[in-house]
Formats: C-alpha cells, structure tokens, sequence
C-alpha cells in the first residue's frame, strides 16, 4: 500500500502549475486607440454588371410626339416639315355696278300716218321713200305686197347712244374688249291712234340699224351682214301693235379706240325702215283715214339698263396683302439653341396656288425666318397664279423651289422649280417663319372677268427640311439616371472606380459621352467630367461596338451621389448629309470596376 | 504581478468554462468522470456527486482566435482581417478548412457511482444539456477575402450552419470486468433515456457563388428544422422565414429518445514486459431523439438567381429600387419557406468513438497513452487525437498532462484529481489550455486571451467517495 507523498505531490502540483505558468502572452492586440473597423472587399478584379440603359433612340433624345414640326419618313430620317397657308378673295362684284349703263329709249317725233285711199293705190306716193326690199310690186309710196298693202311712216332718221365706264375705270380696269350683257333687249314700241278702230291685220315693220359692234343673239330679225335688225309688230287681241324684242347678247370694243382712253363710248343707231301694213280688205273701211303715230327705239334689260354679265378686258386689282407668321412650337430647345447647328442638306420648299379665277394673278412672296435674335435672311419669291376658265373649276399650280434644280428628282415632277435661296433660309431652325404675300391682277394680259364673282386664291408653302449630321453639326442630348445607391458614393470616396463595359451605337457619327454626377439637388459633384469617345457606325444599320472606360478617380466628395448624368454629344460627321435617323440609337451596358475592391469603415454601412 | 493576474485570469475564465467529460482524464484511473467517455471505466471506488456542485458543463469552443481575426496595422491601430493591409495568404493560412464555434451547457443534477459484488460498477446520473454548434467553411472567407481575384471567380460554400439542441437525459450505467472469460477484459454499456426540448438547425448545404463582369450567379440549397417546443418560426409576407419567436410558455418535452454507450477495455496483465498496456475503446451517445410530426417545423431553401444587371437603367423606378429587389431577390436564395411535414422526424445525437492505449509503468503510479476521439457532430466529424500523462503518487491523487494534436495546436490539457478513499474529492483541469495568449491592451491593461483558437475549456466537480472496490490497490 502506497501511503501519500505529500512532498511529491506538492511537486507534481508545482510541475503542473510551472507548465500553465510557462505560458505567456506572445503577442498583443492593441485597442488603446479603438479597432480600425476600415475593411475592403472585392478583390482586385471586382467587377460588377450593373446593366443596360434602355435603348436610347435619337428620337427619344428629342422627345418628339405625333404631330410635332419634326417627322421622321418610313427610313426614320429626320426633317422638319412646317406649312403656312393662305387664302385671298378678289372680287368683281364692283364690275357689275361699275360696267351697268343706262340703256336708251329713243323717241321719235310723232307724226300722222295717212293710210292709203285703195282709190289711190294705182297711183304713186312720191312722199313716201320706198325701200326697195320690200316685196310686192314697186309702186312709189304705196307698198303692195300680195294681200297686204302698206305706206311709209317716215321715222327714218339716226340717233346717237353714248354711254361710259368711268367708274369702271377706277375700279382697275385697264382696258376692255367685250362687254356681255345680261338680258338685255332691242325693241321698237309704236303708239297709234286716230282712228276709230285699227283695222285686225295691221301689222308694223321697223328696221333698226345697229352699230356693228353690237352682238346680237343669232335670229331671222337680225341681218349682221347689213347691220340692222328688222322688227315686225302685230296687232294683238287689246288692239295694241306688240314687237318682238331681240337679245342685245354683247357690246364689242375695238382696242385701241380712242374712246377707251376716257372709257365713254358714243354709238349711232338709225331706223331705216318704218312701214304699217294692212290687208286690202281691212284697209276698205278706214282706206284714206289719218292716224297719229309715235314710235320709241328701246334698248336696255328690264330695268332700263344695259347690266353686265361678265366682259374681257384688262384689269388691275391689287389684292389685300397676305401677312402670315407660322410659330414653330414643338422644337426641343437644344435643337434650336445655337450650339444645335444643324445641316439642313436638301432643304425643300414647295408653294401650291390654286384659283378658280380667269384672272391673271401674280404673287409675290417673302419668306422670313424670325431667330431671337432677329430676322433672318429672306427669300422673295415670284410666282404666277393658274388661270381657270370657269369659276366652278379649281386651277392649281405647283412650284418647287429650291437653290438647285430639281431636275432629275421624282419628287419634283409636276412641279414648276423657282431659284431660290432656301438653303441659306434655314441656317438653324427659327422660332418662327413669316410669310408676305402681295398679289395682284396682271394688267397686261386680257382676261374674261364674270362680275358678280367673288375669285378666290388659296394656297400653302410648305417646308421640308431633313436635317442631318454634318459638319457643322453639335447636339448634345443626357439621359440622367436617377436613384443612385448609396454605396456609389462610398465607391467613389474610397476607391478608383472604372466604369466600363460596351457602348453599341447605330449612330453613323462619333458620339462623345461625357458623365458626371449630381447630388440630391440636382447640383454638380464637384469632381471633373469624365469624358470618352465612342465611335460612331460606319455603316448605317449597322451596331458599332466601343469598349467603355470612364474612369472615375478617387475623390473625396462632399455630398452623396443621386444622380448619374450620361451626356451624348453628337460630333461632327466627315461627310455631311448623312441622315439622322429617329431610328439611330445608343446604349450603355455598364460594368462597374473598382480594381482592388472597395474600401468603407464598416461603421459606416447600414445593414 | 500583471503576469500573475494573467495567469489568474485565463484560469478564471478556464474555471468558469466547465465540461464533465475531459481527454485527459481518460486515463485517469481513479477519475470518477472517465466512464463518461468509456462506460467500461471504474474508479477506484464508489462516489455520488455533491448536490448542485458535481457538474457543470459549460463550453465555448472555437478553431480560430482573435489572432485570426485582428492584425496590428501600420498606423499603430489593431484592424480587421478585411483591412486591405492584411494579406490573403497570411489570413487565410490561420483559418481550417472549417471554422466552428461551438457553445456546450450541461448541468448534473445527480451522478453516482457504486460497485456491487465483487467487480460490477453501476451509475447513474440526471443532468441537462444544452448544444450550440455552429460550421463555417474555409470557403466563405476566401469569399469574403479574396472578392473576385480573378474575372470569373467562382466559389462554392458548403456546410455553413448553425444548431441547437437542449435535452435532459437519465442514464443507468453498468460496468463488469470479465476476468473469468478473458484475463484483463472489462466491458460496460449505459442506456440513457432522453427527453429534448428542442433541437433547431440551419443549414446551406452548398451555395455556389459565379462571379464575372458578365454576370452574377448565386445557386443555394439550403434546409432547416425547428423541432420540439418553444420555438417557432415567422415568416413575411411572401412567405420567407425572417424571424423564430420564442415562447416560454410552449417549452417542455417536445421529444423522446434513447440512447446508448458502449465501451471495453483490456489490460494485458500476463507476466509479459507489456503488462499493464491497456487497450480501450467505446463509443456514447449512439441514439437518436424522435418529434411528433406536430412538433415538427420544416424548412428549405433552394433557388437559383443570375443577375446580369439592371435593364433600362433610369427607366421604370430608380436604381435604388432597382437594386434592392435584386437584394430582395438573393436574399430570397438564404431564405427558407416551410415545408409540408408529414412523418414525425429524428434528431441525432453526436456520438463520439474513443479508442486508447495506455500503459502503466512505476507500479501503476504513472501511465502514459494516446487516445483517438472522433465526435460525429451535426456539421462535420471532429478528429482528435491526445496524447496523455498521468502521474499518480498516491492512490488518492493523480496529476496528469495531455497534449491534443488534431482539434488545437497550441493548447495542453491538465487535470487534477483528488478521490479520497472516503470523504470529498475534486477534480479540475481543462483538455484545452492554451499556451499561446495574446493580449488585449486597451489602455494600458492586458487582457489576455487565446491568441489562435478560442478554447476555453475546463473541467470541475465534488465528489464524495464512497469507498468500494479499489481494484488497483
């Protein structure tokens, strides 16, 4: 039996103890100064997609909406496309009131008709100036023609008609070739009495000779070839002698008459013929019997006067000015300021007027582009107006006016091309287009005018202006991405941080891509603008990749980050007119490096 | 002094650290706590444990330390192993392939030991046990580490988990040496029968992390069980675990379970030069805890998610919002949703397999041996390998000295035992001691603490002998 060693197991105690005691603190973990909680993660190749933007179509830069100056065609090529319209009435109705004459009613003396004595008949009447177209036998002064017999009443003598268009005259009339009248008459009226009773068969011929100017409606009354007209008079049922009147259609001119100086014109008229017939048996009871006759020579419409339907003549009426100014709205300012100079490469304006007027008319018409800081430089235009020859029917006339000839354009075709400047018009897109029309009749051409008419003259200028990158092209566009996480600013305070990844443009010009940041109102970080060039598509349609790299250094920022501002700057293409197509498009897909990891104090994160 | 106060300190916070079942009073031979870990064990006699004082068990155990975390700076400061000044390699080369921190309790409330006969041993003990193991892989640090070093970079993070298990267990052990069969040879088994509280685990099985400029892709698949009583999860809206209640009033037995210790020992006692080699080997905690499928809570997480990126940035909603749905959208990859549970489930044990060899030299005052422990944890199998002395120059005490090889490498495990004959005895020592501290200096006093692992670890209990068979005296 082992008894206790206490002296051994006071030993073994100490070796125990000696071996805990060996032990000792090999290293010290200072915190008098607190623990750094700084701590970086992500590696030296960290990396981290962020995403795409959305695809972001020129037109989207713009910010275009149906109906706005700025249209795209079916290529998705950009031009402006604005009109001003105008519309003007001339009017003739003065020529009704200013070319209305009286007409005339020219009474002759009355004198006694002595009817023949059938006793007398064989014998001659030397009084009595016989025409010699009246049929029957020749018997001075007594005219037999079969049945009827008849005597000479002596109204043969001429009497002048003077009328005038003065106030015509004033009205713009140049000069005038025909005159059409609107129902407008010659006729004889015969007033005989004396007698007790007229016999039944008494019938009245008179023969009017008529200036040859005068146009008369085609009739068996009427003998142009001798210029007169021949009225036969009846007795009706009340006892009365009634003529048949015959159309006055139209009063001819003759140019250069001296009387168109003064537009007062004086016309012969002559009755040449005035003879009463009566039957032989009629004649038996009031045969020798003595009867007062007076005759009046009418010429004139209903009311007296000679009106006017419409004539041929020169006119010289000037027509109201047309002053219209076209506000273009709908234009984004950047496209407007003078950094958005545009290359406007085929400007096109075309002018339609239409008229139902058989007036010459011409038109003149500046064209002016109001800037803000003032106007710019017209573009005066000389364009002649259709001529219709009827009221009811719509002449319309194109014109194509351009700095080139169009020749060799399908668009143009059917159009009438006149030189102008357009392209030195638009230089920029105005904040409006003034367009001054003056118009007027041509008064060196004949024109058949209805009066009456009211004329009208309408038409439309129309801009189509593509525009286009080109040399002289800046425009500058930014999408601003808001909503930035709160570890983007972290990042930036505590590390280099690249933005990288892939820029695809359809673009076909280089594209400058600027990016900055704006805190929370809307205020610029202070660090520089990070800046790369993206190259545009060579090929239209065709995505050109570009790899992105905007650096974006250490910088210890004052404020967080809200904001992420992407600025496209188009830059000038090497060969201008290539179309800008609404179809054009950018886009971003976004990497965010930060080569050796980000670097916070882990107080600072929010969990 | 201050060395002396540091010394003071770490076995202060050793003391308070207690755990019952000590590496190195395995060979022990008059330990009363040895048949804890081989239930062929005996003492020398008989004990019962004192009231409220024969066990605590309490124990934080971690394979990596402050040292593995912190790093002095060159501006004087102590940083994170996150500090850009820290490399990879250096921090990477402290950590294991797992990273565990593990939190025992255990409370004996009864523990008794009594021969019968001539060599039958029988115990006893009442106590309750609470487990919090926790696993974190190597590769979840790289993770954090390293970032994307290269572009790609994938990982692939498994077993990354956390459990709790409480229960109460009575056990009845029975001890025979078998002399008339085999000359040397003793075999022992308990029964234990077990009723659990409850037992909680979360674990990802495998998260597979791609990263390039590309794309992100974050592949998991994960599960979770709440079984038992007192716990519940809660869920948000879209259904995702995103919270566990706890109820006081819902406690109680939530399982059943047994269990069982096996263990057999053998001494070569035949006139040869080796006599007094011993051979040992057991295994405890071989059972299983079963929950009503009532008090059975399921969960799972399993998805997919790549993110190349926002489309149209700036377009519907800020990137802010943007962002945090797809924050939302990989948080829902970690997140669980409950699962139909139709069958009650069985929550495991840790059983542990101890094989020994030892061998006593100086009539049977001093022994040294090795003994090989593995314990089959919820997140992995903890290897150890031990290598122990004991030195015992009266039968009533025993000093002894272990060095663990595998779990730790720069810790030692002591212990002290007095068992008297009759009367009241003690024993206190700690598996895992470490040797190398560092010292947290704030203002100018040190505090010391495990500089690599974070064991702390000791033992410590009254027993009061009850006299008996003393086999080797």
């Amino acid at each position: 039996m082992m008894r206790f060693n206490f002296k051994t197991a006071v030993i073994a105690v100490l070796a125990a103890v000696s071996a805990v005691a060996i032990v000792s603190c090999s290293s010290e973990i200072d915190l008098t100064d607190g623990l750094d909680t700084t701590v970086t993660w992500g590696g030296e190749a960290f990396s981290l997609p962020i995403g795409s933007t959305a695809e972001i179509a020129v037109g989207d830069f713009l910010e275009l909406s149906e109906g706005d100056i700025i249209r795209t065609d079916e290529d998705g090529n950009y031009y402006l496309e604005f009109s001003e319209s105008f519309s003007q009435t001339i009017s003739m109705t003065q020529f009704t009131s200013r070319l209305t004459v009286p007409g005339f009613a020219h009474d002759f003396k009355p004198r006694p008709v002595r009817l023949p004595d059938l006793g007398d008949i064989p014998e001659n009447t030397p009084d009595v100036d016989v025409p010699e177209d009246v049929p029957g036998e020749d018997i001075p002064g007594i005219i037999v023609d079969g049945d009827k017999i008849g005597v000479n009443m002596g109204f043969e003598e001429e009497f002048i008609y003077e009328f005038g268009f003065e106030e015509a005259k004033d009205e713009g009339l140049e000069s005038i070739d025909r005159v059409d009248l609107s129902e407008t008459f010659l006729r004889p009226e015969i007033e005989l009495s004396g007698l007790d009773e007229l016999p039944e068969s008494m019938e009245v011929r008179v023969t009017v000779e008529v200036p040859e100017h005068y146009v008369f409606e085609e009739s068996p009354m009427v003998d142009p070839e001798a210029g007169t007209v021949t009225f036969t008079g009846v007795m009706n049922d009340e006892g009365v002698v009634e003529f048949t009147p015959v159309t006055l259609v139209a009063i001819e001119f003759e140019p250069g008459d001296d009387a168109m100086q003064d537009f007062v014109f004086t016309d012969t008229f002559a009755v040449t013929q005035s003879v009463l017939m009566v039957s032989r048996e009629d004649l038996e009871g009031v045969s020798g019997g003595v009867m007062d006759a007076a005759l009046t020579i009418i010429a004139g419409s209903d009311d007296g006067n000679l009106r006017p339907e419409s004539f041929r003549g020169k006119v010289d009426i000037d027509v109201d000015p047309v002053n219209e100014s076209l506000v273009l709205t709908g234009i984004p300012d950047m496209l407007k300021s003078e950094d958005a100079s545009l290359d406007f490469y085929n400007p096109r304006l075309t002018a339609r007027v239409s008229t139902n007027a058989n007036v010459p008319v011409d038109m003149h018409a500046q064209i002016i582009p109001v800037f803000p800081t003032g106007d710019g430089d017209e573009v005066s235009l000389d364009l002649e107006a259709p001529v219709s020859p009827d009221p009811d029917v719509i002449e319309t006339a194109l014109f194509w006016i351009s700095s080139d000839d169009p020749s060799g354009n399908l668009d143009a075709a059917g159009y009438e091309w006149v030189e102008a400047d357009v392209r030195g018009l638009l230089t920029r897109i105005p904040d409006e287009v003034r367009v001054n029309i003056t118009a007027g009749t041509d008064p060196t051409e004949s024109a058949y005018v209805v009066c009456d008419e009211e004329y009208t003259v309408d038409g439309e200028f129309a801009f189509n202006v593509p525009f286009s990158f080109g040399d002289s092209l800046r425009f500058a566009v930014r999408d601003t991405i808001e909503g930035m996480p709160e570890i983007l600013s972290t990042l930036v305070r505590s590390a280099n941080v690249q933005i990288a990844g892939t820029v695809t443009t359809t673009i076909p010009v280089n594209v400058n891509l600027n990016a900055y940041f704006l805190d929370s109102y809307m205020n610029r970080i202070e660090m520089p603008v990070i800046t790369q060039l993206i190259n545009g598509t060579a090929s239209a349609g065709t995505p050109q990749e570009t790899p992105l790299e905007l650096n974006v250094p250490q910088t210890d920022i004052r404020n967080d980050i809200s904001y992420l501002v992407f600025e496209f700057q188009l830059l000038s293409g090497q060969t201008p007119g290539i179309p800008l197509s609404e179809d054009s498009s950018i886009q971003a897909d976004i990497i965010l490096n930060v080569p050796g990891g980000v670097t916070v104090d882990f107080n600072d994160l929010n969990f | 002094m201050k060395k002396i106060l540091s010394v003071i300190s770490f076995l202060t916070l050793g003391a308070i650290l207690l755990s019952a079942q000590s590496r190195t009073s395995y060979f022990v031979r008059n330990s009363t706590q040895n048949h804890y870990m081989n239930a062929a064990f005996v003492p020398d006699q008989g004990y019962v444990g004192v009231p409220f004082l024969n066990g605590f068990d309490i124990q934080l155990g971690g394979n990596f330390g402050p040292s593995t975390f912190l790093y002095p700076l060159s501006n004087g400061k102590t940083g994170l192993f996150l500090n850009q000044e820290v490399s990879s390699e250096t921090f990477l080369s402290g950590l294991r392939n797992t990273s565990s921190l593990d939190f025992n309790f255990g409370y004996n409330i009864v523990d008794a030991g009594w021969f019968t006969g001539k060599d039958s041993f029988w115990t006893i003990s009442l106590g309750l046990d609470v487990n919090v193991d926790s696993s974190i892989p190597k590769e979840l640090f790289r993770f954090l580490k390293n970032g994307m070093a290269t572009d790609p970079q994938s990982y692939t993070i498994e077993n990354l988990g956390i459990g709790a298990q409480a229960y109460a267990n009575l056990s009845l052990g029975y001890s025979r040496g078998l002399d008339e069969l085999v000359k040397g040879l003793r075999v022992g088994a308990k029964v234990k029968l077990l009723a659990s509280v409850a037992d909680l685990q979360m674990q990802i099985d495998r998260l597979d992390l791609n990263m390039s400029s590309e794309a992100w892709t974050v592949n998991s698949l994960g599960s979770a069980r709440i079984l038992g009583g007192g716990f519940s999860p809660s869920f948000d809206e879209d259904g995702y675990l995103n919270g566990l209640n706890f109820d006081p009033s819902g406690l109680g037995v939530g399982g059943f379970g047994m269990a069982f210790d096996l263990g057999a020992e053998y001494t070569i006692s035949e006139g040869t030069p080796v006599d007094g080699l011993r051979f040992s080997v057991s295994v405890t905690d071989l059972g299983f805890i079963s929950y009503g499928k009532n008090k059975s809570r399921l969960l799972s997480a399993d998805g997919s998610v790549r993110y190349e990126g926002i489309e149209d940035l700036g377009g519907e909603g800020d990137i802010n919002s943007q962002l945090n749905g797809i924050t939302d959208e990989l948080m829902g990859l970690a997140s669980f949703t409950e699962q139909k549970v139709d069958k009650s489930q069985n929550g495991s044990l840790a059983a542990t397999l101890y094989a020994g060899v030892d061998y006593s030299f100086l009539d049977d005052k001093m022994n040294v041996g090795l003994l090989y422990s593995a314990r089959f944890g919820r997140f992995r199998t903890e290897n150890e390998l031990t290598l122990a002395w004991n030195y015992a120059p009266v039968r009533s005490f025993d000093i002894a000295l272990s060095y663990s090889l595998l779990k730790t490498h720069s810790t030692f495990g002591w212990l002290i035992t007095f068992v008297p004959t009759k009367g009241v005895g003690l024993f206190v020592g700690s598996d895992f001691t470490p040797l190398n501290y560092t010292a947290f200096n704030i203002e100018g006093v040190r505090l010391p603490v495990p500089a690599k692992e974070l064991v702390l670890n000791a033992h410590f209990g009254l027993t009061i002998s009850l006299g008996g068979s003393n086999r080797r005296y």
